[in-house]
């Protein structure tokens, strides 16, 4: 079996929380579905950490809860490890776990209570747990002294560690990343980071991370699907993807005034494919000899003064720019 | 089999915890009901002056004791039951405890546990003080038939429970407000303080369907009037069948509410 994950023309829609009357007092023709995933089909091999990047709402999570046995497709087909997902979902409870953005804990109880009822829910023994997860949270860098405190009186960094050793500490096949790092500060970032690079190369574990930080999908990821609206647009490893964009070239613009500067740039090349991005403003053109000479003079017209133009490598961000329209950023 | 015990326990030892680490609460609970009874007790022994009438004041405030202790422990398990899903809820607990490969008898059996010991211990606590401060005359009381009574009768509150529990499962908006209407009517028409044969007419044919109503009856004829065991059948039998009925429904309802859940995508926090 060359996969760990095979989903098959996935559709799942939900029923608009808008609606002034309850759900159950409008018959079903007249419901406003939302759909969040759209016939979606994806194939994750055995081994892989494999990468979905969108914005938020794009449908990601979706995807997860849904392999996750929580959610119920409307159509389509989901195997995990060969095991029909839809039809056995016991089968797979074993085989899989998930750390979700939301660190959800019973809060007044201590982490080492959290991680136990969590072991126990998958049958293991107080001791191997308890062996388990000191393992993982002193790699984590988990300070040791804060294992008996309620997690509430936690940091969402402290918080999110815990989540990930209860992650991790059934020893699952599968791991479903949902935005792990998100709201982590750069350090816990980092400790995140390297324990799943170091997890991932010691065991024979699939990794399937969700994330709109480009930056963390580039650097974990061996393939990589975008997402946006609940659809796949693009599939693929990081180089395969910037080879979408390949017919144009990617340029990095710093002024003394980028605001202005952005607006001057939109007027001369096509405003969806500019972004802001470390205070410099980034875009796509296919004749830059044409596009520098207007953009400098009309610098100079505005009074915002020039501080160089450089030729930069595509990354993720320019992908999905080029194929949306939009950044990352805009529906956050 | 010791690692479906291990998931049972897992259910058993979170309530636990959890009340370990609101202990104040739990004093607060166990003074509630105490004074709750108390006050009870000492309204039995204020009826005669009341109303002027001519009572056996001692069997009287016996009488309302025994609904009083036996609504204190009926209403902490079913309690604890339908709120299972709730705290889950609220703490945001609830993916991670339905995407665990434990069934899901495992996982109400063991909240059940928990709801009896839980239960019975505040409830002995309640009933030791205020017999002390009452001085109750418990010479007559059939103690082996009042102790299988609770037994049974907590089979068919954790069976109520358990069908209860679906509510907040189905309905994070409204499942917990109905799970306490529910509460309060089983409290008001179970005959607590009263033979519910002073309900209106058309409120008794409910009473009867509640298995607080036979609980309390079979429980006061043993302590007051030392009834048998075999004297109690008529009571005993609606208690053993809604405990068989309510349990293996109250499961397979929870079922059913489990697959809705996933289908519409209510499992999650915000619901």
């Amino acid at each position: 079996m060359k996969y760990s994950i095979n989903i098959k023309n996935v559709t799942k829609g939900f029923v608009d929380k808008n609606e002034i009357m309850p759900s159950w007092m409008i018959s079903s023709r007249n419901k406003n579905i939302f759909y969040a995933v759209k016939n979606v089909s994806l194939h994750i091999k055995k081994q892989e950490i494999f990468g979905v990047l969108g914005p938020n709402g794009c449908g990601k999570s979706t995807i997860i809860r849904m392999i996750s046995t929580l959610l119920i497709p409307d159509t389509g087909q989901i195997k995990v490890l060969g095991i029909d997902a839809l039809k056995t979902p016991d089968k797979i409870k074993n085989l899989i776990n998930r750390v979700s953005v939301e660190a959800s804990f019973f809060k007044r109880l201590s982490a080492r209570e959290n991680l136990l009822y969590a072991a126990r829910l998958y049958g293991i023994e107080d001791k191997i747990a308890i062996k388990k997860f000191t393992q993982i949270l002193s790699e984590l860098n988990f300070p040791k002294e804060k294992i008996n405190e309620p997690m509430q009186k936690f940091s969402r960094g402290l918080q999110q560690k815990v989540s990930i050793a209860r992650g991790f500490i059934t020893n699952p096949k599968i791991i479903l990343l949902d935005e792990p790092t998100t709201g982590l500060d750069p350090k816990s970032k980092i400790d995140v980071q390297k324990f799943l690079k170091k997890l991932h190369a010691k065991n024979d574990l699939t990794i399937v991370i969700t994330s709109h930080d480009m930056n963390e999908i580039e650097k974990l990821c061996d393939r990589i699907a975008i997402m946006d609206n609940g659809k796949i647009i693009a599939m693929g490893t990081k180089d395969e993807l910037t080879k979408i964009i390949m017919d144009k070239e990617v340029y990095e613009l710093d002024s003394s005034n980028n605001q202005k500067a952005k607006k001057i740039v939109s007027n001369i090349v096509d405003a969806s494919e500019i972004i802001v991005e470390n205070k410099k403003i980034r875009f796509h053109t296919q004749n830059i000899t044409n596009v520098a000479e207007k953009i400098i003079k009309e610098l100079k017209k505005n009074k915002v003064q020039f501080k160089n133009l450089n030729k930069v490598v595509p990354s993720l961000e320019d992908v999905f720019l080029e194929l949306t329209g939009k950044t990352l950023e805009d529906e956050e | 089999m010791k690692k479906k015990i291990i998931q049972t326990m897992a259910f058993f030892l979170r309530e636990l915890d959890m009340r370990k680490r609101s202990f104040m609460w739990q004093i607060v609970w166990i003074v509630y009901d105490l004074m709750w009874a108390m006050s009870v007790g000492f309204l039995g022994l204020g009826v005669a002056s009341i109303s002027g009438a001519e009572i056996n004041t001692n069997q009287y405030v016996l009488y309302l004791l025994v609904g009083s202790f036996m609504w204190t422990y009926l209403s902490s398990v079913f309690s604890i039951v339908s709120w299972a899903i709730t705290w889950e809820r609220w703490e945001g607990t609830i993916e991670y405890t339905f995407m665990a490969p434990v069934k899901r008898i495992f996982h109400l059996v063991g909240n059940s546990i928990f709801a009896i010991i839980y239960g019975l211990i505040r409830m002995v606590i309640v009933f030791l003080i205020s017999s002390a401060v009452f001085d109750l005359n418990l010479q007559n009381a059939n103690l082996f038939a009042a102790g299988f009574i609770l037994i049974l009768a907590s089979i068919s509150f954790v069976g109520f429970g358990m069908m209860a529990a679906v509510l907040p499962l189905i309905s994070p908006e409204n499942g917990e407000k109905t799970t306490m209407i529910v509460e309060a009517i089983l409290m008001m028409v179970s005959g607590i303080f009263y033979p519910i044969t002073i309900l209106p007419i058309w409120m008794q044919p409910i009473a009867r369907l509640s298995p607080a109503t036979y609980a309390l009856e079979a429980m006061r004829k043993a302590i007051v009037e030392h009834a048998s065991i075999g004297s109690l059948w008529g009571l005993i039998w609606p208690l053993i069948i809604t405990g068989i009925v309510l349990i293996p429904l109250g499961n397979f309802v929870f079922k059913l509410g489990e697959q809705y859940v996933k289908r519409v995508g209510k499992l999650k926090r915000d619901g």
